[in-house]
């Protein structure tokens, strides 16, 4: 059992991510552009590891370079 | 997906279709006045839980949604897809980039927890931008996996 990290945390290694866009929407959710590539996350209080790996690799990053506080890799 | 064709164009509406040989289906249709509607028919999404919460992975679109309950995650990945599709839209105009699977290992997980696998309902699943935030999937399977913790 693992803790998931908080939204605000995996937003804020979205932006600070080379090459992609974040858009936080007015109703919370956020929209991510990487090339032609864009997704909307609805928001939520946390985000899995699953969903994490996912944010990961629609970011092109790894999992050494993105990793928000308090959800250290396995 | 394998293929993106576009069939008509003009004063017609055109429709764009793209298909996945496990019989995923993509096709958008665009008005003359440039309204898109788009068709995403038998995609294939992975469920399983994991620390907790359940998560759901598209397999012919790489998209991915968690939620609190098997419900929640159909009803958040549904929103989230739909979302999606309107955003590609709004910014390409068609969903052509949107329309690119799960990597290996997602496909890898699905089908060795085949013969553990539940099927959900069938429905099919149409956006138009303006008029409609989203409408019922009815031909999304979604797959629960009894494999994950």
């Amino acid at each position: 059992m693992s803790d998931p990290a908080l939204w605000a945390d995996v937003v804020s290694a979205i932006r600070n991510a080379d090459g992609v866009s974040l858009v936080e929407l007015p109703n919370g959710d956020i929209q991510i552009a990487r090339g032609d590539e864009v997704r909307v996350l609805e928001h939520q209080s946390t985000v899995s590891r699953n969903q994490l790996k996912s944010i990961r690799r629609w970011c092109g990053l790894n999992q050494a370079d993105f990793f928000p506080p308090g959800l250290p890799p396995k | 997906m394998a293929t993106y064709t576009k069939r008509r164009a003009g004063k017609k509406p055109s429709v764009a279709v793209a298909s996945h040989p496990g019989g995923a289906v993509a096709a958008q249709l665009t008005e003359p006045n440039g309204k898109s509607y788009v068709l995403l028919d038998n995609l294939r999404v992975l469920i399983t839980k994991a620390d907790g919460s359940w998560f759901a992975q598209g397999l012919e679109i790489d998209y991915s949604a968690d939620g609190k309950t098997v419900a929640d995650v159909k009803k958040r990945f549904q929103s989230g897809l739909s979302k999606t599709v309107e955003a590609h839209l709004r910014v390409h105009g068609n969903v052509k980039a949107l329309l690119r699977p799960a990597p290996s290992d997602v496909w890898t997980e699905y089908f060795d927890a085949k013969n553990a696998l539940h099927r959900f309902g069938h429905s099919q699943f149409t956006v138009s931008p303006s008029a409609q935030a989203s409408l019922p999937f009815d031909q999304i399977v979604f797959v629960e996996s009894k494999l994950s913790a």
